[in-house]
C-alpha cells in the first residue's frame, strides 16, 4: 500500500470537476462524500440515483484499495 | 448513466485515503519481455530521444545519433524479437514516427526506421504489447483522488504510486506496477495478432517493401476491420474483470436483475432488471450467471436477447437460446454482452482480405452491387415524405 504525498492544486482540481458532477443533484462535494460513506444518510430526492451511485463506487473502493 | 457519480466516490475514497482505488482486479497489459522506455521530443533544432531498458542505463541521443541509440536497444525490425515501447506521454510516438522518416532508405537505420513505423501502426490496438501508453493503462487500472485531467500527466501516477526515480527508470518502475499480477483474459489474443503482424512487417521489410508506402485499399479495409475487432475484444476482456463489472452495471454494459422462465417456452427466461439504463438490444449474444457483478462463477448460461420492453418503469428483457432450468424462477443474475470469438473475428479478416483480392468481387471491380427492391414500412414513406416537403 503506498501513500501518495500532496500534490499542489489537486485538491481544487478535483473539486472543480466534483461540483460539475453533481450540478443537479443539490448535494455539495462535502455531502456526496458523507452520502457514500453512510448508507444511512439522508439524501433528498433530487439526489436518489446519484446516492446509490456514489454508494456503490464508495464500497467497490473499500473492498479493494490496494495497486 | 450514473458512472460519473460512481467515479466521484471513488475519487472521494481516495483523496480521503490518500491511495489509489483499483478499477481492474487484473493487468491492462500482458506481461511484457522487452520493454524499452522512451521519451521523445521535436525541437528546432531535431528530435531528441530518451531510452532506457531493464539492464540498460538511461541515454540521450538527438537526430541520426538518435536512430543509432534505438537501433542499440534493439529497436530494429531485424532484431530477434519486437521491442515494446514505453511512452508516458503523447508527444513520443509522434516525435519517433518523424525521426523514421528522416531515415535512409537502407542499412542500420532503415531496420529501426521500420520498427518504429510498426509501432506507430499498432499504436491504435487497445490492449496490444506493441506500445503501452502508461497514463492510459493507469487510468484502465486505478483512480485517483484527483480530477480525471491530472490523470493526464505521468507525474500524477508517478506520485500517487510513490514511484521512485525520475525519466525513463521511474517509467520502467511504473510498467512493472501496471503489469503486475494476472492480465486480464483475452489479451493473449490480441498478443497474437502482434506477433502475426510483427511477422509479417518482418517479412515486408526482407522483402524490399517500404513502410511509408500508402495501404492499398485491401489493406487498409483489412486494417480498419483489424482495429475494429481488437476494439471489440479489448471491451471483452475489460467486462472478464469483476471490478470493471460492478461499474459498468452504471454504464448500462452489465445488467443485473431478477429471472423468470417465460411463460410456454423452456428455453427462455425473461429478467426483470434492476435498472432501465441498459444497453442490451435485441438480437445481442449475451453470457450470464446466477450472482452479482462481482462474483465470477465458472457455470455460466449463454442466449440472445429476444426482446426488451418496459413496463411501469421496470425493464424486462427475454432471452432465447438458454435452459431455463439453468436459472429457476426467482434467481438473482447478472447479464453482460457474449464476448467475441477471436477465431471468427480472424476468420471474418481473411474471407475479407480474399474479397479485395479476388478481381471478380464488386469491391475490386468498383461496380455497384445489383439493387435489390423491397417493401418500405409506411411510417418511412410518410416520414421521408415530410422530409421532402420541408415538413
Amino acid at each position: 500500500m503506498s501513500t501518495a504525498p500532496p500534490i499542489p492544486g489537486t485538491d481544487a482540481e478535483l473539486a472543480r470537476w466534483a461540483a460539475r458532477v453533481l450540478d443537479g443533484t443539490g448535494l455539495t462535494v462535502q455531502q456526496a462524500a458523507a452520502v457514500a460513506a453512510d448508507p444511512a444518510a439522508a439524501v433528498p430526492p433530487a439526489a436518489a440515483r446519484a446516492a446509490q451511485a456514489l454508494r456503490d463506487g464508495w464500497s467497490a473502493a473499500k473492498g479493494d484499495t490496494s495497486p | 448513466m450514473t458512472a460519473d457519480w460512481y467515479d466521484l466516490a471513488q475519487r472521494l475514497y481516495a483523496a480521503r485515503s490518500r491511495t489509489v482505488v483499483a478499477r481492474l482486479s487484473g493487468a491492462p497489459v500482458p506481461r511484457l519481455s522487452n520493454p524499452v522506455a522512451i521519451r521523445a521530443r521535436q525541437h528546432r533544432a531535431g528530435i531528441t530521444v530518451t531510452a532506457a531498458a531493464p539492464g540498460r542505463a538511461e541515454a540521450t541521443a538527438r537526430g541520426t545519433d538518435a536512430l543509432t541509440l534505438l537501433h542499440d536497444f534493439g529497436v530494429r525490425i531485424t532484431a530477434g524479437s519486437r521491442r515494446t515501447l514505453v511512452a508516458g506521454d503523447t508527444s513520443t510516438l509522434p516525435a519517433l514516427l518523424a525521426l523514421a522518416h528522416s531515415a535512409g532508405p537502407d542499412g542500420a537505420q532503415a531496420d529501426t526506421a521500420a520498427h518504429l513505423a510498426w509501432w506507430a501502426d499498432r499504436a491504435d490496438f487497445p490492449g496490444s504489447s506493441a506500445v503501452v501508453s502508461l497514463t492510459a493503462c493507469c487510468q484502465a487500472r486505478w483512480i485517483t483522488g484527483t480530477g480525471p485531467a491530472a490523470e493526464n500527466r505521468l507525474g500524477t501516477w508517478l506520485a500517487w504510486l510513490a514511484v521512485p526515480g525520475t525519466g525513463c527508470p521511474a517509467m520502467l518502475a511504473l510498467l512493472d506496477r501496471v503489469q503486475a499480477g494476472r492480465p486480464l483474459t483475452l489479451l493473449e489474443w490480441i498478443e497474437r495478432a502482434d506477433a502475426d503482424s510483427w511477422a509479417f512487417a518482418r517479412r515486408g521489410h526482407d522483402g524490399g517493401r517500404d513502410w511509408r508506402q500508402p495501404d492499398s485499399t485491401g489493406q487498409a479495409a483489412t486494417g480498419l476491420r483489424a482495429r475494429c475487432d481488437t476494439t471489440d475484444l479489448y471491451a471483452a476482456a475489460l467486462l472478464t474483470d469483476p471490478l470493471f463489472r460492478r461499474r459498468a452495471v452504471h454504464t448500462g454494459h452489465v445488467v443485473t436483475g431478477i429471472a423468470a422462465t417465460a411463460p410456454g417456452s423452456k428455453n427462455a427466461i425473461i429478467v426483470t432488471c434492476d435498472r432501465a439504463d441498459a444497453r442490451l438490444r435485441a438480437g445481442d449474444d449475451i453470457t450470464g450467471w446466477a450472482g452479482d457483478p462481482g462474483d465470477s462463477p465458472a457455470d455460466r448460461f449463454a442466449g440472445t436477447v429476444a426482446a426488451t420492453g418496459i413496463s411501469a418503469g421496470t425493464l424486462t428483457v427475454t432471452i432465447t437460446g438458454t435452459r431455463a432450468s439453468v436459472t429457476p424462477g426467482g434467481t438473482r443474475v447478472t447479464i453482460c454482452p457474449a464476448a467475441p470469438d477471436p477465431m471468427v473475428q480472424q476468420l471474418g479478416r481473411t474471407r475479407l482480405r480474399e474479397l479485395y483480392r479476388t478481381r471478380t468481387s464488386w469491391l475490386t471491380t468498383g461496380r455497384a452491387p445489383a439493387v435489390v427492391r423491397r417493401d418500405v414500412p409506411l411510417d418511412i414513406v410518410v416520414a421521408a415524405a415530410g422530409a421532402g416537403s420541408g415538413g
